[in-house]
């Protein structure tokens, strides 16, 4: 096949036909048709985007990817997010109005302006696209980084603006060949290769209820914007939000910047630190909570947690522990709980 | 309207499910106990995940990928209220299970 061709790309029993440019997986280039392909993490990780190859061939970018199980591969299922077709291709997928997305996910170059630390091995980065800076707080973007093999998912922090402005607080990766790049070779002016927006745990607009915000790690980026959505929307001056933050040292994240500089000035933010180094905490006499996020869920908003929209973001085993906590054990509605994991 | 032979009881024990190919549909059965096997559609009307790679517990199937909780007896959503899975007729024949899957729709959330 002539490999600077579209492929056409067609889905069993419907009449939805989208064309996939080379070099695009079929997820992508049917999230930029504007269908609505489920998907979750765009790294082959967590299996959402299982689609079954009924005809045609996919160069399989990830083949062991632990998001196919082997029952997936006898039913000739294969990721979205981890094929490039090689040929005009048949899948069977389910497309659903929640995944299609409100803002087109494109490719676009941006230009890195700079970094400022925000913690221990975590900086906020600051990158400028030449047209306006489009996404929903809590979405997320796909870095291209030339040197490093894949691509990495790393959530907004900040807003939409006009400014073209997109900034992520990213974490060092010890011996990780992104985050080595990142924080060591990335000079002011360079040009990063960007993709997105993507993802569908962005702040939902118009339902009037309270929000709790669950952040963990690396989910600092995108429930910091979640809240900030949330403090600049028109919709949400009779409710409150809930911003949990859960960390091992009170060294991890400057507070000051991210906490009280801003959150803690929303007069309807109420924010709630957690430190899990119990002893660490104890020998800088620490006043606040000690445990995880699921600890302070239980102990300050059990009781309004049925009337809330909740937000999680962070490692994926504390997402999954939090939502069985949630889901399972206090019966929270699942279509109140948004979260996006990335393994 | 016919019954088609899915598998036996020592192919599923008591507390276990398993999901099965029944002339091109794909079924989940789910043995309760005391002769009592149930069998629903296999695929989670959230997003097509096998729903046998979830857990069941008394009568309370969980889907893995979100937690979507479903009553395998009645069909009805646990958690979300408003969901719901395909149930198919099972009969039981010495050691075997039969179940009947002409006319009956597996539930998906459309787009």
């Amino acid at each position: 096949m002539n490999k600077s061709l579209n492929a056409m790309v067609e889905l069993k029993g419907t009449d939805h036909v989208f064309e996939c440019s080379p070099g695009d997986t079929l997820l992508a280039a049917g999230l930029r048709a504007g269908l609505g392909l489920p998907y979750e993490c765009n790294v082959g990780a967590c299996g959402c985007c299982k689609v079954e190859l009924v005809e045609g061939e996919v160069e399989e970018l990830y083949p062991e990817a632990p998001g196919l199980t082997p029952r997936d591969r006898r039913k000739k299922k294969v990721l979205a997010c981890q094929c490039r077709p090689v040929s005009g291709v048949t899948i069977k997928a389910s497309p659903q109005d929640e995944f299609a997305p409100r803002i087109k996910p494109l490719k676009k170059a941006m230009t890195f302006l700079g970094k400022r630390s925000l913690g221990t091995d975590l900086d906020e980065f600051t990158f400028q696209s030449d047209s306006t800076a489009d996404f929903l707080p809590g979405q997320y973007a796909l870095f291209d980084i030339a040197g490093v093999e894949g691509v990495r998912a790393y959530s907004m922090s900040n807003l939409p603006n006009d400014q073209g402005l997109w900034q992520f607080i990213i974490k060092r990766v010890d011996g990780g060949s992104c985050t080595g790049v990142l924080f060591d070779d990335l000079e002011p002016g360079s040009t990063v290769e960007l993709d997105g927006p993507f993802g569908t745990a962005f702040l939902k607009q118009g339902t009037y209820r309270d929000v709790i915000c669950i952040a963990a790690g690396s989910g600092l980026a995108p429930m910091l914007s979640v809240a900030r959505g949330f403090i600049d929307a028109d919709d949400t001056c009779d409710n409150q939000l809930h911003f949990v933050l859960g960390m091992r040292h009170l060294s991890d994240i400057h507070l000051d910047e991210v906490v009280v500089k801003e959150l803690d000035t929303s007069s309807n933010v109420i924010t709630e630190v957690t430190l899990s180094n119990k002893e660490a905490a104890s020998s800088i006499g620490w006043q606040g909570s000690v445990g995880y996020v699921q600890d302070v869920i239980r102990e300050k908003v059990a009781a309004k947690i049925h009337d809330c929209e909740i937000y999680l973001a962070g490692p994926a085993e504390m997402i999954n522990d939090t939502v069985r906590m949630l889901v399972l054990d206090m019966k929270v509605d699942v279509g109140r709980v948004h979260y996006d994991r990335f393994f | 309207m016919s019954f088609i032979k899915v598998c036996t009881l020592d192919d599923v024990w008591e507390g276990e499910m398993e999901s099965f190919d029944v002339d091109g549909t794909s079924v989940l059965i789910v043995n309760l106990g005391e002769g009592n096997v149930q069998a629903v559609q296999s695929r989670c009307p959230h997003q097509d995940v096998d729903l046998a790679d979830g857990e069941i517990c008394d009568k309370v199937l969980t889907c893995k990928m979100h937690l979507w909780q479903f009553d395998v007896c009645s069909g009805k959503g646990v958690n979300p209220s408003h969901a719901k899975i395909a149930q198919y007729p099972v009969r039981i024949e010495g050691e075997d299970i039969y179940v009947q899957v002409e006319g009956v729709e597996e539930v998906h959330i459309h787009s």
